[in-house]
């Protein structure tokens, strides 16, 4: 259970490390900042727990290359899963909004009017748009948004995958 | 191959299984929907690697415990690429920046902020999220009203205004 203790005891320190950071200043583009905060510690950590190996009788000490590579996938796979879930954080959900909505009309509920009334396309779609600016999956040239390699990318490989269900656009 | 890192293969062989079965159910089962094909492949694909691992057991001298501490971190690191998976066939299904994305690789010329506002905008996402909403049992309609029906969606979005309070200071985007 080495390994599950270490991956784990990493990733929760670079969570409360990123907790700290986003403390003193929220990054402009957090996916990135993430990303390169979550690798840095990552390699940190492997750097120390190679110094701790010298001594194979102390309870951090990594025996081999599989070990270092099974704690690694752990590592990065917690980091994966964090990254995935953190534009949730970022962004309104509509479908959580919609639900929390309900929920505050309370007995009473709410008309269906009440959602298009506020959940407009200033709420919900042209801060997307805007995010893709952000993020440099888009560009924007005499009033028109056109993908960058990077957003190219993403829409190929998310079609693929939507093809290969034979499922619709989505969103 | 050492065990050691054929140990390392479990994970994998478990997600390659998930996404082979998930696809798979998604297809051929028309009663199935998406959900139920995630959970499905994420089913087979621990079987899969509870196999794989079963059988790297059999092979070797590894003693019950080792064996155990082993196949602990591997099913955590598979259900983490599960997760992720998940996140990814979620995020076709209903992530609005990947629907944009698409909407503009298919316009050779690019696209104002109206022609896309045209092809993607709010009516139609409230009008699918509330469709969603009502056929997962989360809300229900009555008299023209809306109701919550089914609290799981709800609890989830407390929990991630809670989660945004703490981390970014605020409940909302907007605030």
């Amino acid at each position: 259970m080495k390994i599950f203790y270490l991956g784990c005891g990493w990733f929760f320190a670079a969570f409360f490390i990123q907790w700290a950071l986003w403390k003193i200043r929220l990054p402009q583009r957090q996916a990135k900042t993430l990303l390169i905060l979550f690798g840095l510690i990552w390699l940190t950590s492997l750097a120390l727990v190679w110094m701790v190996s010298s001594d194979p009788d102390h309870w951090a000490a990594l025996q081999n290359p599989a070990e270092y590579l099974h704690y690694s996938f752990l590592y990065i796979a917690l980091t994966l899963a964090y990254l995935n879930t953190y534009p949730g954080l970022e962004a309104d959900s509509p479908s959580l909004v919609i639900v929390m909505t309900i929920h505050q009309g309370g007995e009473e509920g709410v008309a269906v009017e009440k959602f298009y009334e506020t959940l407009t396309d200033d709420l919900l779609v042209k801060p997307r748009i805007r995010d893709l600016l952000v993020d440099k999956m888009a560009t924007l040239d005499d009033g028109k948004y056109r993908l960058t390699r990077k957003g190219r990318l993403l829409a190929v490989l998310f079609g693929a995958y939507r093809s290969l269900l034979k499922a619709p656009k989505g969103g | 191959m050492d065990y050691s890192l054929l140990n390392l293969l479990s994970p994998f062989i478990g997600l390659a299984v998930n996404l082979a079965v998930q696809v798979a159910s998604y297809r051929l089962i028309a009663r199935l929907a998406l959900l139920q094909s995630l959970f499905v492949g994420c089913g087979a694909g621990w079987l899969g690697l509870g196999l794989f691992e079963g059988g790297l057991l059999t092979a070797t001298d590894r003693d019950g415990i080792s064996f155990a501490a082993q196949f602990v971190v591997n099913s955590t690191i598979y259900f983490l690429l599960a997760y992720n998976y998940f996140h990814f066939i979620n995020m076709g299904e209903t992530a609005r920046r990947i629907r944009i994305l698409r909407e503009l690789h298919e316009s050779e010329n690019g696209l104002s902020q109206e022609e896309i506002l045209e092809r993607y905008n709010a009516q139609d996402m409230i009008r699918l999220r509330m469709q969603r909403l009502l056929n997962n049992g989360q809300i229900i309609q009555k008299g023209g009203r809306y109701y919550i029906a089914n609290p799981t969606v709800l609890r989830i979005a407390q929990c991630v205004t809670w989660l945004k309070w703490i981390m970014l200071g605020k409940r909302s985007e907007f605030e």
